[in-house]
């Protein structure tokens, strides 16, 4: 999972619950303030109801419900009292009939709940309990509720609309954040996939100090390759150099009249010198093959191989050849030394083979595709599978030494690409395909 | 024939003078690159061999300065480094051939007789007809002395085709075996594509379109 997903999801996850903890406290606290309302209210009427009691003449206990809202009095009108005097209940008018269930309460004590009205509509009842004249006194007064109710309903999805509106604000914004937080990561990412496909040799974007070590470290790796293969490449080309000089004497000496008497001994130590010299020759280009494209700076391929027709007509001037090359004319990032050694091999087989016309393509279809026909005899297709064959060569007429098409085969092969043989359609001669992919 | 031969190891540049001489050369000899450059550009010579890792001044930096300065006396090249992008590079820089060491010496007298045969009658690469300059290494084409134009391998082997044969009625059978290539199918009307691009090349007069037989190249009579 992405540091950006992770990050997201954390935070959507405690932003969540913390809006719903906050939204359900408050809306507790609506409900609590609205219900805190009602209640003064009908505290309000019951101590009304309260402080008008008397003691009639008659030994009775009266109240008079006249300094209270003539609410009380209108038939459910979701206003009630109920006054109970010991056991004996007097209800509002606009209780009709209806039997309230009220709580009974000591002596100077009150009690707010809820409790059902008639038609089963909710109702807040706050009962207070008083001791006069010698009896026990109850008062309850009841409010509907569904009113407010409804307009706390209203209320409460207006809040949440705004804490949602809030929250989704804040998702959003956060998000954003991370992202502008994670931006230097990205260009890191979008350099590295420059880096692997040859377009550049270092990481450069400033990074934050928790990533910069590992940029650093990456950095001084790829430095690190490439110096290795230059190293690796000096050495062995001087390994060639100094190898080479003492072998062209060791050649030289079956030269040397003294061996005019001796055929045998000139022709085996010709044949020796002659395969140490072969074995030299391939191990040293294998050793030369960089392999990996990554860190190349780029070239003209149209360019290289027209400079390698040049080069070619140059060593075949005795033979009249027509080369065409057919190349985009744009940058390359590919190790230059490895594709001019393919194409070199593969241009230099076909001018030994051809009659006169040979075609080149390099087309990048996926990868580097390079085709080289010729209208030479070509090959039989039995003999194709020995064409790569170390030092193997079909026919010893031709000057070489049979290493060419092995050695494109090696580089083929530590790019993980595919060569075919087989024969030109249109030249009738020997055609070649290499196909070699580029990273990513 | 006077030769230069530049080689620092005196090992393998001793012997090998033998045999030049020996072969009915004069050889000079320099030894390391600084004072190979200033014979070759001081003395009058018909050929040198040049070896590429040379101390002091590298070989290839030697040539460089021998071709910057106008000096196209003919230069083998030997070389330990037997890679292609080196031989083209050495191409490049104004080399004339390449050995690889080792080598017979044998081999390196025949590459010297085949230079020195060459220089004076190097293989035609310029074909010029009508106005169109047709350069056979660099692929490209030149209308009236203008800038250089590159061509597609079929564009050229069509326009090379027609300025060989200019003037001749050519059919739409002989031009299209010049219109192919390994990775597309011809094609029908390929041929009178590869015609109009040609023309928007080298201007509309001087292919002419010959109803029922073919295109002919030429001035209009």
């Amino acid at each position: 999972m992405s540091l950006r997903k992770r990050l997201g999801r954390g935070l959507i996850a405690v932003l969540g619950a913390i809006f719903i903890l906050h939204w359900i406290a408050a809306d507790w606290i609506i409900r609590s303030a609205a219900e805190k309302q009602m209640a003064n209210r009908l505290a309000d009427d019951g101590y009304s109801l309260l402080d008008s009691l008397a003691y009639s003449d008659a030994e009775q206990v009266t109240f008079n419900s006249f300094h209270i809202s003539s609410v009380y009095n209108r038939r459910l009108s979701g206003h009630y009292y109920l006054v109970k005097v010991d056991a004996q209940a007097y209800p509002s008018p606009s209780l009709l009939d209806f039997p309230l269930a009220v709580e009974a309460v000591g002596p100077e004590q009150s009690m707010l709940y809820h409790a059902a009205g008639p038609e089963q509509t909710p109702l807040l009842v706050l009962t207070l309990g008083a001791v006069r004249f010698g009896h026990r006194i109850n008062i309850s007064v009841a409010e509907d509720l569904s009113a407010v109710d409804h307009d706390i309903t209203a209320i409460r999805v207006a809040y949440l609309s705004l804490t949602l509106l809030i929250l989704f604000s804040a998702i959003g914004l956060l998000r954003w954040d991370i992202q502008r937080a994670l931006r230097p990561l990205a260009m890191v990412r979008a350099e590295l996939e420059q880096v692997a496909g040859g377009g550049r040799q270092h990481i450069g974007s400033e990074v934050p100090a928790e990533v910069q070590p590992l940029v650093e470290e990456i950095n001084h790796l790829l430095e690190l390759v490439v110096r290795r293969l230059q190293q690796s490449r000096t050495a062995m080309g001087n390994l060639a150099h100094a190898l080479k000089s003492p072998m062209a004497l060791l050649l030289r000496t079956g030269e040397d009249p003294h061996f005019d008497s001796r055929p045998d001994l000139r022709s085996r130590l010709d044949e020796q010198s002659q395969a140490i010299r072969h074995c030299i020759e391939r191990e040293l280009k294998r050793a030369r093959i960089a392999g990996d494209q990554q860190a190349a700076p780029g070239f003209n391929p149209h360019g290289e191989i027209i400079a390698l027709k040049k080069t070619l007509r140059a060593i075949y001037a005795d033979k009249p050849l027509d080369i065409q090359v057919t190349a985009p004319k744009q940058l390359l990032h590919f190790d230059r030394e490895d594709l001019m050694e393919v194409l070199g091999n593969l241009l230099d087989n076909a001018c030994k083979w051809a009659k006169q016309r040979i075609d080149v393509e390099l087309a990048l279809e996926g990868g580097v595709v390079i085709r080289v026909a010729d209208d030479g005899p070509g090959c039989q297709s039995e003999d194709l599978a020995y064409l790569t064959q170390r030092g193997r060569r079909l026919d010893e007429s031709v000057q070489g030494h049979g290493l060419g098409l092995g050695i494109v085969s090696d580089i083929v092969n530590t790019y993980h690409g595919a060569i075919y043989f087989g024969r030109s359609k249109v030249l009738g001669g020997f055609l070649v395909t290499v196909s070699l992919p580029l990273h990513r | 024939m006077r030769l230069l031969l530049v080689e620092d190891d005196p090992a393998f540049a001793l012997p090998l003078a033998a045999d030049l001489r020996g072969a009915g050369y004069v050889v000079d000899t320099a030894t390391d690159g600084a004072q190979g450059e200033f014979l070759g550009a001081t003395e009058p010579y018909d050929a040198a061999i040049l070896d590429l890792g040379l101390p002091k001044l590298a070989g290839l930096e030697v040539l460089k300065c021998w071709r910057a300065a106008g000096n196209h006396m003919p230069v083998i090249v030997l070389t330990a480094r037997d890679a292609w992008y080196e031989k083209v590079d050495g191409f490049k820089a104004g080399a004339d051939d390449y050995v690889c060491k080792p080598f017979h010496p044998q081999e390196l007298l025949a590459r010297l007789q085949a230079v020195l045969k060459r220089v004076h009658h190097f293989n035609q690469a310029k074909l010029r007809l009508f106005g169109v300059e047709l350069d056979e290494d660099e692929q490209t084409a030149l209308i009236d002395g203008g800038e250089a134009q590159p061509l597609t391998a079929i564009e050229f082997r069509l326009l090379r085709y027609f300025m060989l044969n200019a003037g001749k009625v050519l059919s739409k059978a002989q031009l299209g075996e010049h219109v192919y290539s390994e990775s597309a199918e011809p094609d029908s009307n390929v041929l009178e594509v590869y015609v109009k691009r040609l023309r928007k090349i080298v201007g509309t007069d001087l292919i002419h379109t010959r109803r029922g037989q073919g295109y002919l190249f030429g001035l209009k009579p």
